[in-house]
């Protein structure tokens, strides 16, 4: 053994991605959301569906911090939880403030929560279902400005067309209603409305899984540039590998509400230290028809969470998974600086990464 | 692979228009493809460019609201020795020919597993409504064949698939059934209408290899619809591209990748984001989006969006599909030579 794990509360924490001089913007600490089964006439709860189970993250400021997944893994309510959309069951959910003061957003009372939503904001994924029908492009972007007080009239006309301008989008069509608009012009409308308050994080959830691909690339170009241009932290959570490793720094691999695998993009992608993150990376479907089409596929499903199984959560369907992963959950422990995985074997397997 | 070129399936200068209150949509303006006995076909394309509206003319299942206009559907099906062509758009869809045809001959996958399967229903009765409907086999015979379909698609503990509900399985186990369901009267030509976008990478990687294997076992034809090109690089032999209603280009798997030669195949191709790329790489875009089909481009449609637009030409004319190379079909002015001779002629 090359490392002795260490508890996975405090070694969690990745300091990864260029700006770790600067510090994190956002701390996650053993956050948990279980929603309640609750059964029969008297609506008794008769157990939890642990949908995010004991995360631990930090994104670091002005890096893009990614959240990958299979469907109900909990990436999507890890991200609903940062921004408190979804009261979290414990955990602490730390974000520094320009002046470097840190603020429990998992604490707030309602009216700093809503100043706090100044600071944070949420792209989603249907962009056909995000927007309103009935308001037009001026509203939709404009009701941020408007509920927080921050102009109307002229000036908010021209901050509408300000933002437009940014995202891509002309002016002359804040007086439309969504439905002229295509995937993409909507994802940059959805984009132009949570840029409006000038946040300085957002977390954008599975922000290109709806679109075309020649719209794809468009979408994700633009929210590198809005990331240099305005210096904003995203937390991107995708389920498409080729989309993380295209746009973020770094990355956790989700599974079954816990993080398997913390690591920086290139790192993780080169040298996978999870099995989950080694079949991840073997599913893809690589546009390459000369590549070789056989290769290993992982087999059953994603386990229900109200009822994982035992020991390590992917045992079941894990190629090197022996007795002690049956009985004995893994911790999250650091193999490498900045380099943590939820595996009994980590250090000793040697798994298959890309040659990148 | 098939042993040699024998056509199963020809569709020719197909247009299908769909009549509705805000007037008429022309889904499909000119589709042109052949798939060969044994191979898989794959269609590629974007949101609203008309790849499903094909896998329905093919089925001959075209929505109320649409007919087909112009041009056809033929269907090469064997019979004892030789084989007899069918046009399938000449038969009425509701006839006794067509029906023994779907399910027997041709049959069909969809993308939504949860909405194709009667939620009212057991897995088993649905496979033994399919068996019994093609098949004359008596009550006992149908089970076994259910329960066989049920093993053929590797799920495990069939005989409790048989007897469950579908809403008891998981998505990929219920596209595993819609497979079986669709192969149980072993059809000769599949038609896959993105069977995996609505799956996980690992299941739709696990139902990928299933078809796979089930395509080298019974050297049945596909065609096989899909938006990723990351699954049409691992499925097929040959490519369809289709922009706004028409087949753009047609050729094998490996050009397709390799040499394209329409722009919008190219841009395509730039635009998805590589597992090898540098992180720094700034993706390739194609402007714009896809047009609506009811407001289309004159001449050609993808020239608003081309980089290698042509003016003078490309907004005027229409391109006709030009044979290049040996099965090799693209629907250009830049690769059209006789285009600024004769315009407008079939090649």
């Amino acid at each position: 053994m090359a490392t002795t794990p260490s508890p996975p509360s405090d070694a969690a924490v990745a300091s990864v991605g260029s700006g770790s001089d600067q510090g994190a913007l956002l701390e996650v600490r053993n956050l948990k959301m279980h929603f309640p089964i609750r059964k029969g006439f008297l609506k008794r709860v008769v157990g939890h569906v642990k949908a995010v189970d004991d995360v631990t993250f930090s994104v670091v400021r002005g890096t893009v911090f990614g959240l990958v997944g299979e469907s109900g893994c909990g990436k999507s309510t890890t991200g609903r939880c940062v921004i408190r959309l979804l009261k979290a069951t414990a955990g602490e959910i730390v974000y520094t403030m320009p002046d470097d003061d840190p603020v429990h957003i998992e604490a707030l009372d309602p009216e700093s929560l809503r100043m706090m939503r100044r600071h944070i904001q949420i792209v989603f994924q249907d962009p056909y279902a995000s927007l309103n029908p009935r308001l037009t492009l001026k509203q939709i972007v404009g009701e941020p400005l408007v509920i927080n007080n921050v102009s109307q009239g002229q000036d908010l006309q021209d901050r509408v067309a300000e933002l437009l301008r940014r995202v891509g989008l002309s002016p002359e069509h804040m007086n439309r209603y969504p439905h002229a608009f295509s995937g993409g012009q909507r994802q940059r409308i959805s984009l132009a409305r949570a840029l409006a308050l000038n946040p300085r994080f957002i977390v954008a959830d599975e922000p290109v899984s709806a679109l075309d691909v020649s719209v794809q690339a468009q979408i994700l170009n633009l929210i590198k540039d809005l990331r240099e241009e305005f210096g904003l932290t995203y937390l991107f959570i995708a389920h498409n590998m080729s989309v993380i490793k295209h746009i973020c720094d770094s990355v956790a691999v989700m599974y079954v509400g816990q993080i398997v695998e913390m690591a920086t993009t290139r790192e993780l992608f080169r040298k996978p230290l999870h099995p989950y993150t080694e079949a991840l990376l073997e599913a893809i479907p690589v546009p390459d028809p000369r590549r070789d089409r056989h290769r290993i596929v992982l087999e059953g499903d994603v386990p229900n969470p109200a009822d994982p199984p035992s020991g390590c959560y992917f045992h079941p369907r894990c190629a090197y998974a022996q007795d002690v992963c049956r009985t004995e959950t893994p911790p999250l422990a650091e193999h490498a600086p900045g380099h943590t995985a939820r595996c009994h074997f980590a250090a000793e397997l040697d798994l298959k990464g890309m040659t990148i | 692979m098939a042993d040699r070129a024998e056509t199963i399936l020809e569709v020719r200068n197909l247009h299908t228009h769909f009549h509705t209150e805000s007037g008429v949509v022309r889904a499909l303006e000119g589709v042109d493809f052949t798939l060969n006995r044994g191979q898989v076909l794959g269609v590629v394309g974007e949101s609203g460019c008309g790849k499903s509206v094909t896998a329905q003319c093919i089925m001959n299942m075209v929505p109320s609201r649409g007919r087909i206009v112009d041009g056809s559907v033929i269907y090469h099906q064997r019979n004892g020795q030789g084989t007899e062509a069918v046009e399938i758009t000449a038969l009425p869809p509701k006839s006794r020919e067509m029906r023994r045809i779907r399910g027997n001959e041709i049959a069909m996958i969809f993308q939504e597993p949860m909405t194709s399967l009667d939620p009212l229903y057991t897995v088993g009765n649905q496979l033994l409504e399919a068996i019994n409907l093609h098949q004359d086999v008596d009550r006992t015979e149908a089970r076994a064949l259910a329960v066989h379909s049920l093993d053929r698609v590797q799920l495990p503990e069939p005989e409790r698939v048989f007897a469950s509900y579908p809403h008891q399985l998981s998505g990929g186990q219920r596209q595993r059934v819609m497979i079986a369901i669709a192969l149980s009267c072993n059809p000769t030509l599949l038609i896959a209408d993105e069977p995996t976008t609505a799956l996980d990478v690992t299941t739709q990687a696990q139902i990928l290899s299933l078809m796979r294997d089930l395509q080298d076992e019974t050297h049945m034809s596909i065609i096989f619809i899909t938006h990723d090109l990351g699954v049409v690089a691992e499925m097929c032999d040959e490519v369809a591209v289709m922009y706004l209603g028409k087949v753009v280009e047609q050729t094998d798997i490996d050009t397709t990748f390799y040499s394209p030669k329409h722009p919008y195949t190219q841009a395509l191709l730039r635009s998805i984001p590589r597992l090898e790329d540098d992180q720094d790489r700034r993706l390739e875009v194609i402007a714009g989006s896809v047009p609506d089909p009811s407001s289309i481009p004159s001449g050609c449609r993808f020239h608003p969006r081309c980089p290698d637009f042509v003016t003078g030409v490309c907004e005027q004319r229409e391109p006709v599909l030009v044979q290049i190379e040996k099965d090799h079909q693209v629907r250009c002015h830049l690769y059209d030579e006789t285009a600024s001779s004769q315009p407008g002629t079939q090649p």
